[in-house]
């Protein structure tokens, strides 16, 4: 967040996914250390799950491995697992959101023996109620230069009172 | 073998001087390492006066539960914890906060020549040996905990460490390395820049005439620019008989790896590390720039492609000194390349006369004279990480490295595991180092790119 300036939108860069067979578009993660997806399902959405995936160049995508993950809306994730899901009734015009941080560490994290993500791609698999029309939100943090250049936006206008 | 009444008698003895150092809120670590001591002495003896189950049941487990309960040993989390900032402000002003910091108390503690001589011990015997036979230089030891990894090194070791500068590395002799205590460094920047690209500057507005108002801004004038330190653990694995052998400075003898690995462990992440997770690298293309016609970008340096396709050519060679902007030129600034490209420079020819380009006049005309290691009067600095000549390759940067930032944390933590690799007649020694790396200033130098 930004120290100096005190505004979201400087220090989050929103990022426009599309959803192509349930699949979002990548995020790059070379120039920010957080990010937290954000899925939307509509009132007629089914039993929905949400799985966070990783590549090195873009083009071969693995699950990222668990015990990573910060946070997920859902009422019962399973700690600890990168895959979030929900009923249909919990997610009917609800987010569902996974948030992911590199932690700065590369192994030797106690008590878990899977090694995290620490390739430059990441997205989410959504494997139900989701059309070609739809699209996801990503949300970076933590970036490297502030303030971020916001490219998916038509504007950006920030207003303050006192 | 002792009579029971004898074994009891013993027991009863032992337990009680256990309970009376327990009773005491002030005991020392001392003392509270005796309780432990007691604790494990008593076990065989109990379990040799159990004959029948009316002695189990007359037995109190109590005392073992108390001892056990002590906090004893190395602190030990599972849990994530959130990553520290180290704030810079605009008047100089320090403030970091994270896991991790090596304290001002924590380093007057190791740098006490008493700890060096217990993390002696502490590499020789290990934990476990320390806790049980040496309480007291446990107890000095401790002093240099951190938390859930290890110990910190004592400073005498870590400065041969950092002082040492191997001869095929130049890299991180170039860049601007500092030293922080946590995880991530931060520093203000200014974010307006001339319609040019000529300046940058906080100061922004605008012609405002008869009609118009000096508008207020919304937009920042200062933005941040950050840098990770990432975590890279090692090991190093001795054989016991190493260990044994009495003739072996078995401190030196990891201090020198230890030394030797971290150079060509710099050398390479700064050269190749893909900034995800590790160091960015200088020649990773997240460092280089995503414009078609190798336009510096914010954190990227931009490039000026060859004449010549797959080859350097003389005229790119010239040109790159007027490339960098003025302020930016100096006595640093150097062609950085690995040894295949500078020999491949070193044979260019004049097509029309045969003789060689790299010549200064007739000083260097020929094979008589040493070729020496300078273009168009810049030093060359041998990177052997640096690529190949190849098509659209960026075989060459000319410039200074002073635009990358290498923060390095203070304090490397090491820990003896005794036990991983017991079974093949091994000890390991497994240590962390804390750094990162990445290009913020994108203005210090550029690459020269093979055209393809």
């Amino acid at each position: 967040m930004s120290t100096y300036n005190r505004q979201l939108l400087n220090a989050v860069l929103v990022d426009r996914l599309a959803i192509t067979s349930n699949i979002t578009d990548s995020v790059d993660m070379s120039d920010s250390a957080s990010v937290a997806f954000l899925v939307n399902f509509n009132g007629s959405s089914g039993n929905a799950t949400m799985v966070l995936e990783q590549s090195v160049d873009g083009s071969s995508w693995t699950n990222v491995a668990p015990a990573y993950l910060v946070n997920a809306t859902a009422t019962y994730p399973t700690s600890g697992l990168t895959t979030v899901v929900a009923n249909a009734a919990q997610s009917a015009n609800k987010f569902l959101a996974i948030e992911f941080h590199r932690s700065g560490r590369e192994t030797s994290v106690p008590a878990v023996t899977a090694v995290p993500s620490s390739v430059r791609y990441l997205r989410c698999n959504i494997t139900a109620g989701m059309s070609n029309a739809a699209y996801a939100i990503a949300l970076k943090s933590n970036p490297l230069f502030e303030p971020v250049n916001q490219t998916d936006f038509l504007t950006t206008s920030v207003k303050a009172t006192n | 073998m002792p009579s029971l009444p004898k074994l009891r008698a013993d027991f009863k003895a032992a337990l009680a001087e256990a309970e009376a150092l327990k009773a005491n809120p002030d005991r020392t670590p001392d003392q509270s390492a005796r309780i432990l001591e007691i604790t494990k002495s008593l076990l065989p003896n109990l379990q040799s006066q159990i004959s029948t189950e009316e002695e189990v049941e007359a037995v109190s487990l109590d005392p073992y539960k108390a001892a056990n309960d002590e906090s004893f040993g190395t602190p030990y989390t599972a849990k994530a914890r959130q990553s520290g900032q180290t704030h810079i402000d605009k008047n100089g002003d320090v403030e970091d906060e994270g896991p991790h910091k090596l304290t001002v108390e924590k380093f007057k503690a190791i740098a006490d020549p008493s700890y060096r001589t217990a993390f002696k011990w502490y590499l020789y015997n290990g934990e476990k040996y320390l806790k049980e036979r040496r309480p007291s230089t446990y107890k000095t030891l401790s002093a240099g905990i951190d938390e859930d990894v290890g110990y910190f090194i004592p400073p005498e070791i870590m400065s041969e460490i950092l002082r040492r500068e191997p001869a095929p590395t130049t890299l991180a002799g170039r860049v601007r390395r500092i030293t922080t205590g946590s995880p991530r460094v931060t520093w203000m920047r200014t974010t307006y820049r001339d319609s040019n690209n000529i300046y940058t500057s906080p100061i922004n507005g605008q012609w405002t005439g008869e009609g118009r108002n000096p508008d207020a801004s919304p937009e920042p004038t200062y933005g941040e620019a950050s840098i990770n330190v990432h975590e890279y653990t090692g090991k190093w694995s001795i054989s016991n008989t190493a260990i044994a052998d009495s003739g072996r400075d078995l401190e030196a003898e990891f201090s020198y790896e230890l030394g030797i690995w971290s150079q060509l462990h710099f050398e390479k992440y700064l050269s190749l590390g893909t900034g995800v997770g590790q160091p960015q690298g200088l020649w990773h293309s997240t460092a280089i720039t995503s414009d078609a016609a190798g336009a510096p970008e914010l954190g990227r340096a931009g490039w000026v492609k060859t004449g010549t396709t797959g080859a350097f050519d003389g005229d790119t060679l010239r040109r790159m000194k007027f490339k960098i902007p003025l302020q930016y030129v100096s006595q640093d600034t150097s062609f950085i390349m690995n040894q295949a490209s500078a020999e491949a420079i070193s044979l260019l020819k004049n097509s029309t006369t045969d003789t060689y380009l790299f010549q200064n006049s007739q000083v260097y005309p020929g094979i008589v004279e040493p070729v020496p290691d300078r273009i168009a009067g810049y030093p060359i600095t041998y990177c052997q990480f640096a690529p190949d000549i190849a098509n659209d390759a960026y075989a060459a940067i000319f410039g200074s490295l002073k635009g990358y930032i290498m923060p390095v944390r203070q304090g490397m933590t090491v820990r003896v595991l005794d036990e991983i690799e017991a079974l093949n007649g091994r000890r390991v020694y497994m240590f962390h180092l804390r750094w990162g790396g990445r290009l913020i200033q994108e203005q210090f130098h550029k690459f020269v790119k093979i055209k393809g």
